[in-house]
């Protein structure tokens, strides 16, 4: 019983200034640029190959912002031009994707449609809305708290591949706006992922790419500010849309009424699929010393369940369910990044990205407390824009060799990291772009008919990603700067 | 294969191999074990063979042959992009219905005599094998050729039989007909589009003609039909199977666009995968033009839903196995045995090569086999000191024996279980033993004019 | 409620031995959508329905392809070619056409249950005995459409 969810208006001239203004700020990066690219000869077609990657990357973003082709073929055609002209070979091209990234996305994919076959997100969800006593309110916070904390510990994706599906049927019994859950699920996932080693992508790169910077730092340094952090987001939701949420008591009554035990369809699935999810989450957290990366682990993890899935069925039925669970990845959302890490691979190739970066550091005059709020601040509102991978990924060797130029010891270089991680992860949430979870999220939605507009969510998180960046801010003042 | 390993043990000169693994084990012992299981599986057929291949795949990163970054160099994502690409373009490419077009409008043109749209339709499938895959090229063109088939009220066995081989065979023309032809363009780098034209397509008529004669023999000389069921087929109008004319401009567009990327792409540095990438996305956006978001969205997943995944995942598993058991020099071992035992002369290495896969291909998938091979003969050639153009005969040996090799048998080759199945759900059982009887002597026989033609040519 | 209470109890089955000729010939005359098909000791093996009926008097092209309505149109048979197709198969055991892979419900199965398997299945819903699989009943869409409405 679906409900019927009337779109918000949408407010065509405000996204066409949205979207000049957005293009104008890339129009100024590429004057900057076009002012330190030195002279290249034998660019294509006598261009500077950092104005030629620049334009791509601004036509990119700006189609992406548009909304007017399918974003998986617009990152695919950027990438494509930028082998096409010149600026990248496929080899370099192929080198910029991260398939580590790629590979825990596939993997968990799979591993979450084959567990989601037992029934157990349907029982997750009947006892969630039953536990909030079916309040719309109630369940909106319920399930933020229970993605934040997921997201400490599975990665930000996998939380809410786990979350969402389920949210969609408690908000679809009870007759509610999905939207509001969603978007407080895509901050809480941000919020969340930003405490743990293993929660972000940035937090994974700054964690392997940093000797001194262990599991335990993050959980010390971190997860006192991201609590925090989730508890104020809270606030302006409830103001927004929690305090006029309502549902019948009819439609309260009916999700009271539901057998959450009854969701379970196949107890020996379950017990599999908890067998897998548990290796799965061991080899997250104690693989690394024995060089388990996570694509390994969820790939290797995902044949494994498909394999015990598959038991005692005959080959036929084997490879049509392993090709149904393969069709469920969300292959369009896998495309766009592959197109978006060769878009994001030329821009850094003509070395765009660093000279940004360097600009940063230039204008800070070499102050710490400068540096380490000019990080913050330039990777929140970098994340909120590009990727927040490839960018932290530029990031760590800049840093490093200003913590080398500055003299610092490792105790006085952890602000800086951490001004990183708090900006680029907390930074992801302000716009849909920012983060793959809100990639994640927006795609599932998108499925299931509540597509999420990118102009409405930039309207929504914004703000609230500044209102975490200035809280990260004081943290950071109040604990290591003051 | 594991006393084998015991017997010889590492040898000298693999230097960047973890000698030791897991638990203190032989590190190509291991990997040695793991390969030979996962063989073993995939022949096996108990499990689906994508499973099995990256578990195989992510055994041998857990027990330390590879780490992950080692994993991932193994896997070769031209081949993967090149697949995915084409899938993408075909799938599209069959909603303007001009595959159906094709398969009517040769029947109406040999018309409708028995023999003569076996040929032309054996000729279509040929065609288009080379440019498109096999399994999605028999999937175009069964379903069609059953119906005339039934209209005809002929046996569709001698069809489906002649697809199968013609499609394996015109496959073998181009890099992008058939998986080990693509496995070796992308490995080899001096191997490109241009040289499987000049060098394998010549000899791919010559095969079509040869194994045309035999089926004439056997059943096309046989073959009538009532002049009322030609009428009937005659009665098709072609014209009502194009569903979409603008889609169909397009997709010639954009495939004459992804032909000309592959045959001069590379002196430019394109690359297949970013050809046939980058077609695919521009195809897709030309299909959506004048829809709306969603409309647009759902019909580029739609599409993605329709590639083989499980095909593209078992290469990614397979790359991985055979990095494991490169990186822990066990192919160099068998480089090594295969130099010492051909004594070094190509001729006889070339020769042993087309025979061995040819047999092995009609057996086992030849997609594992072909993987297995290229980094050996890669290490054959490098030890003998051959130039390029001395070590082309050797990999047009693997090319050919491999790809016709699949038409030995009914499990050969991809192509040929999906006509069965399709067949058999259709009514038509095809018996693995009747068709073996009839395909592995003319899979001989396409071997046997492949060795005269390489040894003219090449070898010679 | 459950689908004992609103099932046909003990309904007419076909032999698997049964020719395809045979078993039309009773749908025609009873008018049914589907009949199950049960060996000796009415344990369910299969389900034959005038769905599986259309199919065989199709080319395969078309009753496995969901878009053939648009995509066959070059196809000229009428419905003298459709008959001669069928009456191929006419000598066939049914057991050899029908359908295996079937949806069933037991006679203690919530009624909401069989209503979501009517909305995707092409034959009437044969209730069967939790063990044993015998067939005790069957439900089509007027055992349960009237309910709803009323």
């Amino acid at each position: 019983m679906p409900a019927i969810v009337p779109r918000p208006p949408t407010d065509c001239n405000a996204e066409r200034n949205a979207a000049s203004l957005a293009a104008s700020a890339v129009t100024s990066l590429l004057l900057l640029a076009a002012q330190h690219a030195p002279a290249d000869p034998g660019a294509p077609f006598g261009i500077q190959p950092m104005l030629l990657a620049g334009v791509v990357f601004a036509a990119c973003y700006a189609l992406i912002i548009g909304e007017w082709f399918n974003r998986a073929n617009v990152a695919l055609l950027a990438g494509g031009l930028m082998v096409l002209t010149g600026i990248l070979t496929q080899e370099e091209a192929v080198a910029g994707i991260d398939f580590n990234t790629l590979g825990l996305l596939i993997g968990m994919m799979l591993i979450v449609s084959v567990t989601r076959e037992s029934g157990v997100f349907q029982f997750l969800a009947v006892w969630a809305a039953k536990r909030a006593k079916a309040r719309p309110w109630g369940i909106l916070a319920l399930l933020m708290l229970v993605t934040a904390v997921l997201s400490a510990f599975l990665d930000n994706v996998t939380t809410v591949l786990l979350i969402v599906p389920v949210t969609l049927v408690v908000t679809d019994e009870l007759h509610v706006e999905p939207y509001p859950f969603l978007f407080g699920e895509i901050l809480a996932s941000n919020i969340g992922g930003t405490a743990t080693l293993i929660g972000d992508p940035p937090n994974i790169l700054i964690g392997s790419q940093v000797d001194y910077v262990h599991f335990s730092d993050f959980l010390v340094h971190l997860a006192p500010i991201a609590a925090v952090v989730l508890g104020l987001t809270m606030l302006p939701i409830w103001l927004l849309w929690g305090r006029r949420m309502t549902a019948s008591p009819e439609a309260r009554a009916r999700v009271m009424a539901f057998d959450e035990k009854e969701a379970i369809r196949d107890v020996r699935l379950l017990k599999k699929s908890c067998f897998v999810l548990a290796l799965v989450l061991a080899g997250f957290l104690f693989g690394h010393p024995m060089g388990l990366e996570p694509a390994t682990v969820a790939l290797s993890g995902a044949a494994l369940l498909l394999v015990l899935n598959n038991l005692g069925k005959s080959l036929e039925e084997k490879n049509d369910v392993v090709h149904e669970h393969y069709g469920h990845v969300e292959w369009t959302t896998i495309f766009f990044f592959v197109g978006l890490f060769v878009v994001v691979a030329g821009v850094e190739h003509t070395g765009m990205l660093e000279l940004f970066a360097h600009w940063i550091l230039d204008v800070s005059g070499g102050d710490f407390h400068a540096i380490s709020v000019a990080v913050l601040w330039t990777s929140a509102l970098a994340s909120a824009v590009v990727d927040n991978i490839p960018f932290v990924a530029t990031m760590i060797p800049i840093l490093h060799e200003v913590v080398d130029g500055l003299g610092l010891s490792p105790a006085d270089a952890m602000p800086l990291w951490w001004s990183l991680s708090l900006g680029a992860c907390l930074g992801g949430n302000g716009s849909l772009i920012g983060a793959s979870a809100n990639l994640i999220v927006a795609g599932q939605a998108e499925r299931s008919g509540h597509p999420i507009r990118f102009l409405t969510f930039l309207r929504h998180a914004f703000p609230m990603m500044l209102l975490s960046i200035a809280l990260a801010n004081v943290y950071l003042w109040l604990r290591y700067l003051l | 294969m594991i006393s084998f390993l015991l017997q010889h043990g590492v040898p000298a000169g693999v230097a960047d191999a973890p000698s030791q693994v897991m638990f203190g084990l032989d590190a190509m012992l291991v990997a040695g074990v793991l390969f030979a299981a996962c063989y073993l599986m995939i022949i096996g057929e108990w499990f689906n063979r994508a499973n099995v291949a990256l578990i195989a795949g992510g055994l041998m990163i857990l027990t330390g042959v590879l780490n992950q970054h080692q994993a991932i160099a193994g896997i070769d994502f031209n081949t993967l992009g090149l697949l995915i690409g084409m899938m993408l373009i075909v799938s599209v490419t069959r909603e303007s219905g001009v595959f159906q077009y094709l398969a009517i409008w040769s029947a109406k043109r040999a018309r409708a005599k028995p023999w003569g749209i076996l040929v032309l339709l054996g000729m279509v499938t040929a065609v288009l094998s080379a440019m498109l895959d096999n399994v999605t090229t028999v999937l175009l063109i069964v379903p069609v050729t059953l119906v005339i088939t039934d209209e005809l009220e002929v046996p569709p066995y001698p069809f489906l039989f002649a697809e199968i081989l013609f499609s394996n065979i015109g496959g073998t023309a181009t890099l992008i007909g058939d998986p080990p032809n693509i496995l070796i363009g992308s490995q080899v780098e001096y191997i490109h589009f241009a040289d499987f034209i000049l060098h394998l397509a010549p000899i791919v008529p010559v095969i079509l003609a040869a194994t045309l004669l035999p089926i004439w023999l056997l059943w096309g000389r046989k073959m009538s039909a009532t002049p009322e069921a030609m009428e009937r087929v005659m009665a098709f109008d072609e014209k009502e199977a194009i569903r979409d004319v603008t889609l169909l401009k397009k997709s010639l567009f954009v495939l004459a666009l992804v032909l000309v990327g592959f045959l001069f792409g590379h002196p430019l540095g394109l690359e297949p995968a970013t050809v046939a990438m980058t077609g695919a996305a521009l195809l897709l956006v030309l299909n959506n033009l004048g829809k709306d978001l969603e409309k647009k969205n759902d019909a580029v997943h739609h599409f993605y839903g329709h590639v083989e995944w499980t095909t593209i995942f078992f290469f990614v598993g397979l790359f991985v196995v055979v990095a494991g058991v490169e990186q822990a020099g066990l192919l160099d071992l068998i480089a090594e045995k295969v130099l010492h035992f051909s004594g070094g002369d190509v001729t006889t290495i070339a020769t042993a090569v087309l025979w061995v896969s040819s047999v092995a291909s009609a057996i086992v998938d030849n997609i594992p086999f072909v993987a297995t091979m290229i980094p050996v003969l890669h290490k054959v050639v490098e030890d003998l000191g051959l130039s390029q153009g001395d070590a082309l005969g050797m990999w047009w040996a693997l090319a050919l024996g491999a790809c016709l090799g699949g038409n030995g048998s009914l499990i050969g080759a991809s192509a040929n279980l999906i006509v069965a199945g399709y067949a058999e759900r259709a009514g038509h059982r095809i018996k693995f033993l009747t068709f073996l009887k009839h395909a592995f002597p003319m899979m001989i026989l396409s071997i046997v004019i492949a060795h005269a033609y390489l040894w003219l040519r090449y070898l010679g | 409620m459950t689908c004992a209470s609103v099932m046909t109890p003990d309904p007419e089955v076909a032999a698997p031995d049964w020719t395809v000729e045979r078993t039309v010939e009773l749908l025609l005359e009873r008018r049914y959508r589907s009949i199950p098909v049960a060996d000796s000791d009415r344990r369910l093996i299969g389900v034959f329905s005038i769905h599986r009926l259309l199919a065989l008097s199709l080319p395969m092209l078309a009753s496995e392809d969901p878009e053939s309505v648009d995509r066959l149109r070059w196809l000229s048979d009428d419905l003298e070619d459709l008959r001669a197709k069928l009456h191929r198969h006419w000598n066939r055991p049914v057991s050899e056409v029908m359908e295996t892979d079937v949806v069933t419900v037991e006679p203690d199965t919530p009624l909401v249950r069989a209503v979501i398997a009517l909305y995707h299945t092409h034959y009437n819903l044969p209730v069967v005995q939790a063990d044993g699989g015998r067939i005790v009943g069957i439900i089509s869409y007027w055992d349960v459409v009237p309910r709803i409405l009323r």
